[in-house]
């Protein structure tokens, strides 16, 4: 043998010794008490089992890797579930020949959808598994993120019969292999302890690299095909990456960022925007009002006074202070906008425009599902200046998503505190269908004088959730927030930023 | 609103309806083979109704011009309302119209109704702000006026009923009764009606009577709308009054006597807005003269004349939205095509811009944290007790501390967190099948309130799971990042629930505690469901942001 010719190293020396009171033992242990990694410990095992001088067991192990299309379906979702999707969007399917029989054959399996008047519908459990984790992804994914770990083997046991649901779809494919399960010295191996080893440099230290050494010894070469623990990089949340491009947008246009407070009274968040106290968005069913603090003053009594007057103006009803004292969550960030009008209303003329935008969350109170979180974020921005019109807001959003990419078209919209109000919208393919994109307009003048300037104000709010499904491969917007550290390990980017 | 195929071919094409509508700024819901569904935006309630969408379709499409004499009355008062000074208290206002010559066969009756159902429960705040009742005038004995009271007692036989109920036995048994009636609650449980000589011909904002059912073959018609607020009242009364009038039928006013004052419902009369032109085109960035001002105005169904320099536009009684010029001036740009706006660019001098100071803490704090190895997190600040105390092992709170909400329609959402940690040991705890060490950190808000001041801070929480998870870890990154935000800081021994005792710190700034970091207690992690150990910091950056 080769390998006799050469004699045994110091650590196969160690190796020996360590079994020499004949127990059995395993991979773990000689790592331990040889003080070596597992691929190192692998090579001098190998070695000594070629010389006859150590007997090894072996057990049979898996081997699991998943296909392209398992992989795709990590990310898109599986057909079943994708199929479950779209019924819950449209409230129901005709049954036809293009409905992938897989999906449904699988939908069934679980229970999920009926057929009724030839049409899918979705049963209560098949509802309540819209959007929500699937065990057969959940565990996929787990079989993608812990490739090569040494806890995948108590999830392969565990889930024996499933992965092999998920290798008969053609997800994964497995292989069989025989890993070590416990080694013993043999009388060969005995008689080699009282060899002298020949010396091998197995790990390099200090000492060696400042001595001669590393010149007159060899190496102990690794098998470099040996598995390791995979590695993941610390990674910044998405929403994060993703807000902080549209702030470059913005910022690349000459806006500067301003912030305000998430708890405000209802007096800016509603009145000082001119939304009428009875208006329905100020129900408890749709706002965030706070039990503690239940009010918060109004300490300008000068726009106060202001307010009020354009209210009694304008709606020709009453008005309430305690009404408009409420706390709550804001609605919207067009609080911080009219903040601002009030703040940068009444500077030196040669400072205008003041374009400003803010980026933060905002609330509703909504029963949350796969499309609806009561926590949400919003952009808002304004322009303050001298003679500003509908088409200056119309160049501003069309040079914003014409960055983006996006091919902007406006149409009229209604929001109580702009005239004209507009929404921009886009044709999007792959929904055949217009999506909004944002709601503004030019602030109507009764806010802007009670807030004490005569300039013009155009202003926007845009969602940003929603814009995050172009940039980041998701299928839920809860998926992002859920912050589930094998999706943040593993999520991919669709688009650069 | 959804409106048979049918009923708008009579008058438009389909796909000159949705073309039409979606330029008005309406957004079509759903086409199907049979019918049209429509989404009409809160501000044109003139909309809601079948006539009224298609006199805007019409003016727009230019196939019919304005006439500032379109919504004549008939002459003469068609009868006379007494107002209680009871109903005064509870249900103040009413207007009412008798409309004669009415055809009502195919979808019209339904029109009506929904429009009527549409228009109370938003325009009307759920029937709270207004409310309409529409009888068979032909059933009523109106010789000696009627009356609009409220009573505590009396009777009726609701619509669709058969048997006379007591007004209470409306409230309690009638599902309209049961879903309407906090809508007048008074404690001196008064019920407004209206009646004639003979029968209570509706309980207010309720049901109506069976006995002045209206059908499809109904010819004249008595309407009445009540309600909380006069002007609200008197709006409807135009805009139902222009609809009747649009479908061909004879509109009369009726009399209403309030006792010290006397009412004259409805009054559908044009007000004049007079516009300048450079305003429009100051406000708009277009240029038109007066003849095309005139042009757009009318296809927004305003009629228009030249008057000196300016233009006059008259603006019909159903459009009660229009406050002012910038309504009109709204208008004017619809009927231009926002997508007709040459878009021009605002020229000014170059400035620097500048991020919000908050930001770029975030960004600062978020770049340590990663080069530590942590992974970012970003949660929802809503929050419950539960995760944020309890699991925690935090059982004494003191709750005047929490921000806390009032209504929530789910129950993970009861209040703004206080702290970071929990959050991330919640992501811990869902992915406990993830390779170890895993290590997370957020830098977000947090909020707390201290006798009626609010806080709204900026934290950062780090936490780091893996089985030899130790303080001096933590320490570690928590002595870096302070390092790093220059802050002068003391480390002394600390005392939270959540760490375990004698392995917690707390870090101190200027005599003030900003945090803790330390060993989580295995008390939490167990609550948590995590089965490996935890080290963590959490540390307030800035207590309570000054905007």
């Amino acid at each position: 043998m080769v390998r006799a010719a050469e004699g045994i190293s110091k650590e196969e020396s160690m190796l020996l010794s360590y079994l020499k009171d004949g127990a059995k033992r395993s991979m773990e242990d000689v790592c331990r008490a040889l003080g070596i990694d597992q691929s190192a410990a692998a090579s001098y095992v190998e070695g000594m089992e070629n010389l006859g001088a150590i007997s090894v067991q072996r057990s049979k192990q898996y081997d699991i890797q998943l296909t392209e299309e398992g992989k795709r379906d990590i990310r898109e979702g599986f057909p079943e579930e994708r199929l479950i999707g779209s019924i819950a969007k449209s409230s129901g399917l005709k049954i036809s020949g293009s409905i992938d029989s897989i999906a449904l054959g699988w939908a069934r399996k679980n229970g999920w959808v009926v057929a009724e008047n030839g049409s899918l519908k979705l049963t209560d459990s098949g509802k309540s598994a819209v959007g929500k984790a699937y065990p057969y992804r959940e565990l996929l994914s787990s079989l993608e993120n812990r490739r090569g770990s040494m806890l995948i083997e108590k999830l392969i046991k565990e889930n024996k019969n499933k992965i092999d649901e998920l290798a008969k779809r053609g997800l994964v494919t497995i292989k069989e292999r025989n890993q070590i399960s416990s080694i013993s010295i043999t009388d060969e191996g005995r008689k080699l302890l009282g060899s002298k080893p020949e010396e091998m440099i197995t790990s390099l230290s200090r000492d060696i690299i400042k001595s001669d050494i590393w010149k007159s010894k060899k190496f102990k070469s690794y098998d470099v095909s040996d598995p390791t623990e995979r590695a993941y990089p610390a990674r910044m949340h998405p929403s994060h990456r993703f807000f902080n491009y549209i702030r470059s947008v913005f910022s690349s246009m000459g806006f500067s960022e301003v912030e305000g407070p998430i708890i405000n009274n209802a007096f800016w968040n509603f009145d000082a925007l001119f939304s009428p106290q009875d208006h329905p968005t100020r129900d408890m069913q749709d706002t965030f009002f706070l039990s503690n603090p239940k009010e918060i003053d109004i300490n300008d009594l000068e726009v106060l006074g202001r307010v009020r007057r354009m209210h009694k103006k304008g709606w020709k009803g009453a008005w309430k202070e305690s009404l408009a004292k409420q706390a709550l969550l804001r609605t919207h960030n067009t609080v911080v906008s009219v903040k601002n009008i009030l703040k940068y209303g009444s500077l030196d003329n040669s400072a205008y425009p003041v374009k400003l935008f803010s980026l933060g969350k905002v609330f509703r109170n909504e029963s949350i599902d796969y499309k609806h979180l009561n926590e949400l974020n919003q952009l808002d921005g304004i322009i303050i200046g001298n003679s500003l019109t509908l088409s200056n807001l119309i160049f501003t959003m069309r040079e914003f998503y014409s960055y983006l990419g996006i091919d902007v078209k406006f149409k009229p919209s209604y929001f109580p505190f702009v005239e004209p109000g507009m929404e921009g919208y886009y044709y999007n393919k792959e929904h055949n269908d217009n999506i909004e994109l944002f709601g503004g307009g030019i602030i109507r003048k009764e806010i802007t004088k009670a807030m004490g300037t005569n300039k013009t104000v155009l202003a926007w709010g845009m969602g940003l959730d929603r814009m995050m499904f172009d940039y980041v491969e998701t299928s839920s917007l809860s998926e992002i927030y859920r912050n589930q550290v094998g999706w943040l390990r593993s999520f991919r980017y669709k688009k650069s930023m | 609103m959804t409106f048979a195929l049918g009923d708008i071919e009579k008058h438009i094409s389909k796909d000159k309806f949705v073309e039409l509508a979606e330029r008005i700024g309406m957004e079509i819901e759903e086409i199907t083979d049979k019918d049209i569904s429509i989404d009409i935006t809160p501000n044109r309630p003139d909309l809601l109704d079948f006539n009224g969408l298609i006199r805007a379709l019409s003016y727009m499409s230019g196939e019919i011009r304005p006439d500032k004499d379109a919504y004549r009355l008939k002459e003469g008062t068609a009868l006379r309302i007494k107002v209680s000074a009871d109903v005064k208290k509870v249900r103040p206002y009413i207007a009412a119209m008798v409309v004669k010559n009415i055809d009502l066969s195919g979808s019209r009756l339904k029109y009506l109704i929904d429009f009527s159902e549409k228009l109370s429960d938003t325009y009307g705040r759920k029937r709270r702000k207004l409310a309409l009742g529409i009888h068979d005038l032909d059933r009523i004995d109106a010789s000696e006026g009627l009356a609009y009271g409220a009573s505590s007692e009396g009777r009726i036989v609701p619509l669709g009923g058969t048997k006379e109920m007591s007004f209470s036995e409306v409230m309690k048994e009638n599902q309209k009764g049961v879903q309407y009636k906090n809508t007048i609650a008074n404690r001196a449980g008064l019920v407004p009606f209206l009646s004639d000589s003979k029968n209570v011909l509706s309980v207010i904002p309720i049901t109506n009577s069976e006995i002045t059912k209206v059908t499809g073959s109904t010819k004249s018609l008595l309407v009445d709308i009540t309600g909380t607020d006069m002007k609200t009242v008197s709006d409807t009364a135009n805009i139902f009054a222009c609809s009747f009038i649009d479908m061909g039928a004879e509109v009369y006013q009726c009399e209403i006597d309030y006792g010290n004052e006397q009412a004259l419902t409805p009054s559908p009369e044009y007000r004049e807005i007079r516009m300048r032109l450079y305003k429009i085109e100051a406000s708009l960035g277009i240029n038109i003269d007066n003849s095309s001002a005139i042009g757009l105005g009318e296809m927004m169904g305003y009629p228009g004349a030249q008057y000196g320099n300016s233009v006059l536009f008259y603006v019909p009684p159903y459009r009660v939205d229009v406050l002012n010029e910038q309504d009109i001036t709204e208008d004017i740009a619809i009927s231009y095509g926002y997508n007709n706006i040459i878009p021009e660019p605002i020229f000014h001098p170059i400035a620097p811009s500048y991020p919000s100071q908050i930001t770029k803490l975030r960004d600062f704090v978020t770049n340590v944290a990663l080069g530590h190895g942590f992974t970012e997190e970003i949660n929802q600040v809503l929050t419950n007790e539960e995760t944020n105390f309890t699991n925690m092992g935090i059982s004494k709170l003191d709750k005047d501390k929490i921000i806390r909400i009032a209504y929530s329609k789910t129950e993970n959402a009861t209040m703004l967190r206080t702290d970071i940690l929990p959050s991330l040991l919640k992501s811990l705890s869902i992915s406990t099948s993830e390779p170890l060490p895993q290590k997370v950190f957020e830098v977000g808000e947090t909020f707390s309130i201290n006798s009626g001041k609010v806080f709204e801070n900026i934290s950062l929480a780090m936490a780091t799971e893996h089985s030899k998870a130790t303080f001096a870890e933590i320490k570690s990154v928590a002595e870096s990042i302070m390092g790093s935000l220059g802050m002068e800081y003391a480390i002394k021994a600390g005392k939270n629930p959540s760490f375990i005792e004698g392995r917690c710190a707390a870090v101190e700034v200027g005599g003030e505690t900003v945090g803790f970091f330390g060993e989580i207690h295995p008390a939490v992690l167990n609550n948590f469901k995590i089965e490996e150990p935890v080290a963590a910091l959490e540390l307030t950056l800035i207590k309570g942001i000054k905007y």
